[in-house]
């Protein structure tokens, strides 16, 4: 079952002068095994709307249920909330135990599971996440390089086999092999464990190459849903949001004020000159 | 003015971070320095003015070499850093104390600091914030502050270590297009450290890092027509850059040096359209 979320309005410090509605009436689906790009501007409720997923925050009205549990309820909340993996800004800072093999078995041994499982599973984790056992179990989270702390602290949410895996700019601060490795391995473990993915991102590249539906915020309400072709067909409006469509798109756009009608919907390079080869061929847009 | 002469540093776990670099940066130069995570850029850019000290070689500032203790001061006054986490780089309840934070320690009379301080948030646009309260702001608004904070030093030479790192995409074209008006206007030398290859593109110079020691070395031109080589060490070539050889490879236009979206745009335009 989906993670579903029904007319959910979220007001900080309700009843105070300070008083601050941070989301308005958000309806949304999140389907089993989809993944899901969340973009907005700094501000635009992303980080809200995310903590209502697991329960973080309560809504102040409206509904969010996981898998069927109610997260308005409070034991229903504890079984959703198992259910899905949180992986916030830069998840490295929350390194704690003394060893990487400690840190990643931290959440399997809260879920109460026998030794066994919990060496299989840290074991597997590892694995999907391309941390060599012997060489990085009894290693100390502070001798890591920035990139393998990023991928201890990820090993650690996936070690307890999230439905649905949400996830707070995870690429961010990483080199560009570094990024696309990341970006890469969360493919892999939505192939691999078949979850949900929900990705926050300002790279509208990263979205456009992962997501299958795009959701854009703004002051709080969505303001488009679609496939990355139809949102990033918007490059002007997006611009004028205070986001950065993906390099190609922008480009695209460009070239159509320049002239040059090329169709709707690019926003990789290699797309566009596809597009572009088309075009000179004489195959112009219809 | 600024030379680091055949500098080793290891550090005390033992990790060597560099290896025999050597680099002059000249006065009113943009330098831009790239590499991957752990490549060593960063602890480069602690070398500029002393937070580190090479474990073997010289890091030379206008004649006073950073291990000279006596000395540290005057290199200091002349090299700012800006680290990447805008958080961790305030130190006052409001914007103007600190932005007088280091000109007060450096023992600047007070009417002057205040034509200093005044003088440093117009550089970065945040003169209206001056009674505010650094946590109220964003990101990109507290690295404009710690930028203000060091130009109130009047330093002759800005280091941004990974300073948009943690910024959004707008957040960091700020940062980026107020660096560059500092450079030209009022001719400070600028070593920008960076992943993203894009910032690099405005740069007079490249160096980029790899394993500790310098890999490459060139215009942005000249380091970006390398894109393999790139690539192998981890890195990438700017979006436009990586357009313009594809439209290049699959002969639909060769638009020369172009860097830009804009000069990609226009080129494609004139070639496509015959005007």
């Amino acid at each position: 079952m989906p993670i579903v979320i029904e007319n959910l309005t979220y007001t900080y410090q309700t009843g105070s002068v300070n008083a601050f509605t941070a989301l308005k009436d958000i309806s949304l689906t999140i389907e089993d095994g989809e993944f899901v790009g969340l973009i907005g501007h700094t501000g635009s409720g992303k980080s809200t709307l995310i903590q209502q997923l697991n329960g973080l925050m309560q809504p102040t009205s409206g509904r969010v249920t996981v898998d069927g549990f109610d997260m308005n309820d409070k034991k229903q909340r504890k079984s959703g909330r198992a259910l899905v993996g949180m992986v916030f800004q830069y998840p490295d800072y929350q390194l704690f135990d003394e060893t990487v093999y400690k840190d990643i078995s931290f959440g399997p041994k809260n879920l109460k599971l026998d030794e066994a499982e919990i060496d299989r599973r840290v074991r597997e984790a590892m694995r999907l996440v391309g941390l060599d056992f012997d060489e990085f179990a009894e290693k100390s989270p502070f001798e890591l390089s920035g990139g393998e702390k990023r991928r201890t602290a990820l090993a650690g949410i996936i070690a307890m086999y999230p439905k649905y895996l949400v996830l707070d700019e995870p690429m961010a601060g990483l080199d560009p092999s570094g990024r696309k490795a990341v970006l890469e391995m969360i493919e892999g473990f939505r192939k691999q464990l078949g979850c949900a993915v929900v990705m926050v991102s300002h790279s509208m590249d990263d979205i456009a190459r992962s997501a299958e539906k795009v959701v854009v915020l703004r002051s709080g309400e969505i303001f488009k849903m679609g496939t990355p072709r139809e949102i990033f067909s918007m490059a002007d409006e997006l611009n004028e949001m205070g986001l950065e469509p993906p390099f190609a798109a922008r480009m695209a756009a460009s070239l159509r004020r320049g002239g040059i009608d090329l169709p709707h919907g690019l926003y990789t390079n290699e797309a566009l000159v596809d597009a572009l080869e088309a075009w000179k061929r004489g195959e112009k847009h219809v | 003015m600024l030379s680091i002469k055949n500098v080793s540093f290891t550090y005390d776990s033992g990790t060597p971070a560099l290896e025999n670099v050597s680099l002059d940066i000249r006065e009113g130069e943009f330098l831009c320095i790239v590499g991957h995570n752990g490549s060593g850029k960063s602890t480069l850019a602690k070398m500029l003015n002393g937070l580190l000290l090479p474990t073997e070689g010289a890091v030379i500032v206008d004649g006073m070499d950073t291990a000279d203790d006596d000395r540290l001061l005057d290199i200091r006054r002349r090299v700012g850093i800006v680290f990447q986490n805008p958080d961790n780089q305030i130190v006052t309840t409001v914007v103007r104390e600190d932005v007088a934070f280091g000109p007060e320690n450096l023992g600047i009379p007070t009417e002057e600091m205040i034509v200093r301080v005044d003088e440093a948030l117009k550089s970065v646009g945040m003169e209206s914030y001056a009674e505010s309260a650094p946590h109220m702001l964003s990101g990109g608004q507290k690295q404009r502050i710690a930028i203000a904070g060091m130009l109130a030093m009047e330093p002759n030479v800005l280091v941004l270590d990974e300073a948009t790192a943690m910024l959004d995409p707008y957040g960091r074209r700020d940062i980026l297009k107020i660096v560059h008006e500092l450079h030209e206007k009022k001719g400070i030398t600028v070593v920008m450290i960076t992943q993203y290859m894009e910032e690099a593109l405005g740069a007079e110079r490249v160096i980029v890092m790899n394993s500790g020691h310098i890999e490459m070395e060139g215009t942005p031109q000249e380091v970006f027509a390398r894109g393999d080589e790139l690539r192998k060490i981890g890195l990438d070539v700017p979006a436009a850059i990586e357009l313009r050889e594809l439209l290049k490879e699959r002969n639909i236009a060769d638009l020369g040096n172009a860097m830009t979206l804009e000069e990609i745009s226009e080129g494609l335009c004139r070639s496509l359209l015959k005007i």
